[in-house]
């Protein structure tokens, strides 16, 4: 079943995730093409005008279409979540010989790929529009160094393990942000009517509870000068275990509060579902 | 093997803590291969009952098995159930909802499917969003008949639509069901499924008034169903 539910997700979704793809990766490629120009090496002026107006705009439009696939992927998904679960399309869904959990957790991990997908053909524009020339290059070659370097003098020996730490934490963080949803259009549908301003009430509520702790935490640092010195000389003396168990300990939380959000989605949906 | 395809004992459902709940208390049997009308006027608890036997509400107190099971996966794996709702996917063509359903239900028979759709000429490749509602009602029908399940659940499947659907909708349940299977209709126009029912369960303010068979309401009450149901539920 739960390869079944994943083909249908691949359904509904490739719907929007093919063309989006699509059009970053075609704009990356348009701006490569655009940039195999030089302006200044053009004598004829309103031509050199014209090709860096032309830069400009693909420039524009790239950094548009990036930002485009991440946020129209999100929103696609949420209208899947919603619509398919708990709008109308719920009334199939929910008496499908499936756990509302399977559900849930089928949603949850797919949105990752697709956020992940994301990530790559963002990764993959980068690469097209730097494929030969120097200016993109030398900016992926500046990223890199700089990275190396700070993990270099933090004492670290492997830099491939931190990037395989990061994206663990990539994938954690994406889990996290989706369960959040997901949990939001759980308890929003609680309410008979503005089920979807329920579900933003709900984000918002959690918004603020983590301001709330944040503040707290920031205030405890006025009272804890000395133990604050004192963690801050421990991390001196050996920042790259700190960097370490930092990235592990927002690995867990992330992984701890997906968890969280999951069991609330499936509690709401098993036991308190109101459909349309 | 038991001969009930579906019991329930006290059950209960209230939607809030305070006020009337929509279900009080019901002790309910019905045996398998049967066509059992649910009736009962507007808000008397018959949605919320279907509801609850296919799985899409949770009791608040009380017993409900159906085939002898507790709601859940197995359940839902037999029970076909037809809601007072459209849930259709508006992007998916009529074959991709075929398809789906095929997909996940093991009882699904897809040549049935295709036949009656082919019947009523519905195009195949159209996408369900731009059927007309009728046409939305008769695949929605089609769908849920299209199944060998062991219990049919109808919620209003006659409610809206014109005579001649309406015939159409009343002829194909009883042309799919089979010996072993048992249909379950909620409906208030009574007139029109009388004909096809064999049993009747009368529902008010959420409580079981009556469960009996259409012979015995008629050798009794010397009434048809919809007679003694206008007479029972009279203002």
């Amino acid at each position: 079943m739960v390869k079944k539910l994943f083909k249908y997700e691949w359904i509904s979704g490739r719907r929007f995730i093919v063309p989006l793809s699509l059009v970053v990766l075609g704009l990356a490629v348009l701006g490569r093409l655009v940039y195999l120009f030089d302006p200044s090496e053009i004598s004829f002026v309103p031509l050199s005008i014209v090709l860096s107006l032309s830069q400009g705009l693909v420039s524009f439009f790239n950094v548009l279409g990036v930002g485009a696939l991440f946020i129209v992927s999100e929103i696609m998904l949420i209208i899947r979540f919603y619509r398919n679960i708990v709008g109308q399309e719920g009334y199939l869904t929910m008496t499908l010989p499936v756990t509302p959990g399977t559900h849930v957790l089928v949603k949850t991990v797919f949105s990752v790929i697709v956020s992940l997908w994301n990530v790559i053909v963002s990764a993959c524009a980068l690469l097209i529009l730097g494929i030969g020339t120097n200016v993109e290059m030398e900016i992926l070659n500046d990223l890199y160094f700089a990275a190396s370097s700070i993990i270099e003098s933090l004492g670290a020996v492997n830099f491939a393990f931190y990037i395989v730490e990061g994206f663990i934490a990539l994938v954690a963080l994406f889990f996290f942000q989706f369960s959040l949803l997901y949990a939001c259009i759980s308890v929003g549908q609680l309410l008979k009517k503005h089920r979807v301003l329920g579900a933003v009430l709900a984000y918002i509520a959690w918004y603020l509870f983590t301001q709330i702790l944040g503040l707290i935490f920031t205030f405890s640092m006025f009272f804890l000068e000395g133990p604050i010195e004192t963690l801050f000389d421990i991390i001196v003396q050996g920042p790259a275990f700190w960097l370490h168990a930092s990235i592990v300990f927002f690995i867990l939380l992330y992984a701890a509060l997906s968890l969280a959000f999951f069991a609330i989605s499936r509690h709401m949906l098993t036991k308190k579902l109101n459909l349309e | 093997m038991s001969d009930l395809i579906l019991e329930t004992r006290a059950l209960s459902k209230r939607y809030q803590k305070v006020g009337a709940p929509a279900l009080w208390n019901v002790d309910l049997e019905v045996r398998k291969g049967r066509i059992v009308g649910l009736l009962g006027p507007n808000g008397s608890g018959k949605t919320t009952l279907i509801k609850m036997i296919a799985g899409l509400l949770t009791p608040t107190s009380g017993e409900l098995l159906i085939d002898g099971k507790a709601p859940g996966t197995e359940t839902k794996a037999i029970v076909s159930y037809l809601p007072d709702h459209n849930f259709l996917t508006g992007w998916m063509t009529v074959e991709d909802t075929i398809n789906y359903h095929a997909d996940f239900f093991a009882d699904f028979r897809r040549d049935r499917a295709l036949d009656m759709t082919g019947r009523l000429g519905l195009d195949l490749r159209q996408k369900t969003k731009t059927l007309s509602k009728g046409n939305q009602e008769k695949l929605e029908l089609i769908l849920c008949m299209s199944r060998d399940a062991g219990l049919y659940l109808l919620d209003e499947p006659i409610a809206g639509v014109d005579p001649a659907t309406r015939d159409y909708i009343l002829q194909t349940i009883l042309s799919n069901y089979t010996e072993n299977s048992t249909v379950l209709i909620s409906t208030h126009l009574i007139a029109d499924v009388e004909p096809a029912l064999e049993d009747v369960i009368f529902l008010r303010e959420g409580r079981i008034l009556l469960q009996s068979t259409v012979d015995d309401i008629r050798e009794k009450e010397g009434k048809s169903v919809d007679e003694y149901f206008r007479e029972v539920f009279k203002w």
